[in-house]
């Protein structure tokens, strides 16, 4: 070991209180650093979620050119099969059929236009999860003639569960049709738009609206990783008819759920820029001033015949060990914090009224971004050394006497 | 000099850091006042859960006399909105219907700057009408292009009234530009077999900040029975959820943030006072209890302190205002997400509450890092103080 690094060492230990101040600040700041970011992503990636398992899936089989807002009665050449296939796949957790379609809704009190989801109970459960968000009454048997409302369309129509509706709708043929159903539950997705404009029936009784025998207008698949999307999507295509059918990411079928969290990130961006120059001053300021406290003990060093340049050296290489040391500690208590709270999750109980209204839950599961942590741990080393450069060369050019009694 | 330094950044760190999100939240509503709800509406009973034709007020209703001739008042605008069918040689679509006057204060402050093609309403022309830029490319139709409403009128029977395009625009919100369409009050009132009548007013007062005890006292002289005085909250329950996000989301950052601050404070105190325990030594040997060494260190704590929160105070103000003209653009926000109402373009705005906390947090938190040290230092034995380093 060279006698600078030696003596770089005994310093930081000789001043236990002092090195502890700086590896505290290095640390704070980047546990800190490290769990806004993974607070932020960890509030997008629910977002993400909650799309993918209440409405889209990961993935969807529609008509090629398919329209979602004007359903129309276009459909899925040979659904089972290709829920056969996919049901194949080992990559894939869940296929089921869905009809599309638009009805009006009535009941004795009103009625209201609304988008029409004919569901396979027994697959869909594989997909998505709205069996499991029912807040009054139970999720769709398999029987046909029920029909599960949102709490939005249920308030709009004064309907209960157990109340008969009514849905009136035209099928292919430009025959007007209805059933009449029983509200088997009323739920509460996470989307207004979903709790006031869906409702959900057996596919049979869809089918029966639009004039369908046994088609479907989409297959719905949930793979069993969404890293698997890619390299799924080009290996099913094989299987579909680029003709007539087109397979459609979740992010193309919902695209504001993306858009949301970019702009989100804008905004967390302006909010950590000026958290992290807050945290920047904090550290400097520790840094600079343990070293400018030292500057009697550095004209002394002077004084018996150190080069300037080995001072400076010597500073460095002690602000290298704090920050090294700070970064350890940083790292540590980040990944504890972000892994605890990763787990049991930050409530945001105060707001939970408003986030269920935008696919968004009430509570945040914090993870871990490297390329952020590697961003933060990279700009706080540069900070701190040039924070400690800057007494330290001061202190190396001053004459030593002036330097001994500078305080 | 350094503890100034960590004070003023501190200060000026918080200080914009709530600015940005006040002004965020600030210009969403500002936003949404102006483009959709205006301050307050008023109109009969039930005709939030049901835009029939019978719900309507009329113009000398005594209710909206006193309205407008209120001190707080800036402007109403008279509105009849009905639900509506509208059909091109091509294709039909449900809207809503909206009758306004183009003379009045919505027409000319918002939907003429967002007319991209073609011209506003006339008075003069009551078969013009203004038309969303998604509807327009839905409908296929342009300029000059010729249309048919169709509505339920007071007498229940099905009226239709011809239009041509005066004027396409595009508000960048997707209720607006493909679920809306504006003609002449007069027109409207045609179709719907009124006469003086209006669907609703649309309030917009002078002082913004004083909106919830405007809405009070408006709700408290109109007769619940008959009317119903809807703030932009109630008008749009989703969209009044946003800033609660807002404020969820970012408090947590906030209380994170809080805390670095306070431990860089922490920091820079503690170290501050222990490089002057000789010092401290030297006091004590001359005698100074250890009382008055505290109150020293408190005092000159307390002048850096002041010293340091207005040089933040000056540096987090400078720093909102000079965004404060410019704002903020933030990635604007795609088609798909327009119709969630939010605001792109932040002007940071000073919120007099936020900054007066703000300020009070950080010279608390500066006590207590000063108290600790301080009080240790005054206990040290003069001999070893002076020799501690």
């Amino acid at each position: 070991m060279s006698p600078l690094i030696k003596m770089a060492l005994s310093n930081v230990l000789r001043a236990p209180s002092r090195s502890l101040i700086t590896v505290l600040a290095v640390a704070t700041g980047l546990s800190a650093l490290m769990f806004l970011w993974a607070f932020s992503e960890g509030s997008n990636e629910d977002m993400r979620t909650n799309t993918i398992e209440l409405m889209t899936g990961h993935l969807q089989i529609v008509p090629k050119g398919f329209d979602d807002r004007v359903p129309g009665w276009r459909t899925v050449e040979e659904a089972d099969a290709l829920i056969q296939k996919a049901e194949q796949n080992p990559a894939v957790a869940g296929a089921a059929p869905r009809v599309y379609g638009r009805a009006l809704l009535s009941t004795g009190k009103g009625s209201k236009g609304v988008f029409l989801m004919g569901i396979d109970v027994e697959k869909e459960a594989n997909v998505t999860r709205i069996h499991q968000k029912i807040v009054d009454g139970n999720a769709l048997s398999g029987e046909r003639r029920e029909v599960l409302i949102g709490r939005h369309l249920a308030k709009k129509l004064d309907a209960g569960v157990g109340d008969e509706v009514v849905a009136v709708s035209r099928d292919r043929y430009g025959v007007t049709t209805g059933v009449s159903c029983r509200v088997k539950g009323i739920f509460k997705s996470g989307s207004s738009l979903i709790d006031e404009r869906f409702i959900y029936v057996p596919i049979a009784d869809a089918r029966e609206l639009n004039g369908f025998e046994t088609e479907s207008t989409a297959v719905v698949l949930k793979l069993r990783s969404r890293a698997e999307l890619p390299r799924f999507i080009s290996e099913f295509a094989g299987h579909i008819d680029a003709q007539s059918a087109e397979i459609r990411p979740w992010f193309v079928i919902a695209p504001t759920a993306e858009q949301w969290i970019k702009y989100w990130d804008d905004i967390i961006r302006v909010i950590m820029i000026v958290v992290t120059g807050v945290v920047a001053v904090s550290i400097m300021n520790t840094v600079l001033m343990s070293v400018m406290e030292r500057t009697k003990e550095f004209g002394i060093l002077i004084a018996i015949g150190m080069h300037p340049a080995a001072i400076v050296r010597l500073v460095l290489l002690e602000t290298v060990f704090l920050t090294a040391a700070g970064i350890a500690a940083g790292l540590a208590l980040g990944s504890g914090l972000v892994a605890y709270y990763g787990t049991a999750g930050v409530s945001l109980a105060a707001a939970a009224s408003a986030l269920e209204t935008n696919f968004m839950s009430s509570v945040v599961y914090p993870f871990i971004v490297p390329q952020r942590v590697l961003q933060s741990v990279g700009m706080l080393a540069v900070l701190t050394v040039v924070a400690a450069l800057y007494p330290a060369h001061k202190a190396s050019t001053l004459r030593p006497i002036q330097a001994i009694y500078f305080s | 000099m350094i503890s100034i330094a960590v004070i003023a950044a501190g200060t000026a760190g918080i200080l914009f850091f709530w600015s940005f999100v006040d002004g965020l939240i600030a210009g969403t509503w500002d936003k949404a006042y102006a483009e959709y709800t205006g301050h307050l509406q008023v109109r009969a009973k039930g005709f939030e859960q049901n835009l029939s034709p019978h719900l309507a007020l009329h113009e000398d209703d005594p209710v909206l006399k006193a309205l407008n001739a209120r001190a707080e008042v800036a402007h109403t605008v008279r509105r009849v909105e009905s639900e509506a069918v509208i059909s091109t040689a091509r294709a039909s679509q449900t809207l809503l219907m909206a009758g306004i006057d183009p003379d009045e204060h919505y027409h000319r402050s918002q939907i003429i700057q967002k007319i991209q093609q073609g011209a506003g309403l006339d008075a003069a022309d009551p078969r013009g009408i203004v038309i969303g830029a998604k509807l327009a490319e839905r409908l296929q139709i342009g300029l000059g292009g010729k249309v048919v409403l169709m509505a339920q009128n007071r007498d229940g029977v099905l009226s239709g009234l011809p239009f041509r395009v005066k004027g396409i625009y595009r508000f960048k919100s997707t209720p607006l530009d493909e679920g809306s369409v504006f003609v002449n009050l007069s027109a409207a009132r045609e179709m719907l077999g009124f006469g003086d009548e209006v669907s609703k007013v649309t309030v917009w007062i002078k002082e913004p900040r004083l909106l919830d005890i405007f809405a009070a006292s408006v709700k408290d002289s109109a007769d619940a029975g008959r009317y119903e005085v809807m703030t932009p909250a109630e008008v749009e329950p989703d969209f009044a959820m946003w800033p609660q996000w807002y404020y969820a989301i970012l408090s947590v950052i906030a209380a994170v943030a809080s805390i670095v601050i306070a431990v860089g404070i922490f920091n820079t105190f503690l170290m501050s006072v222990l490089e002057r325990v000789r010092e401290f030594g030297i006091l004590t040997a001359l005698g100074t209890s250890p009382r008055q060494i505290v109150l020293l260190i408190l005092t000159e704590t307390w002048m850096l302190e002041l010293i340091g929160i207005l040089l933040g105070v000056a540096l987090g103000a400078a720093a909102v205002w000079g965004l404060s003209a410019s704002g903020i653009q933030l990635t604007s926000i795609g088609e798909a997400a327009a119709d969630q109402m939010v605001e792109t373009h932040v002007f940071p705005r000073l919120d007099f509450g936020h900054a007066s906390k703000s300020i009070s947090f950080i010279l608390i938190a500066i006590t207590v890092s000063v108290l600790y040290p301080a009080f240790k230092v005054s206990r040290l034995k003069p001999l070893k103080a002076i020799y501690s380093t």
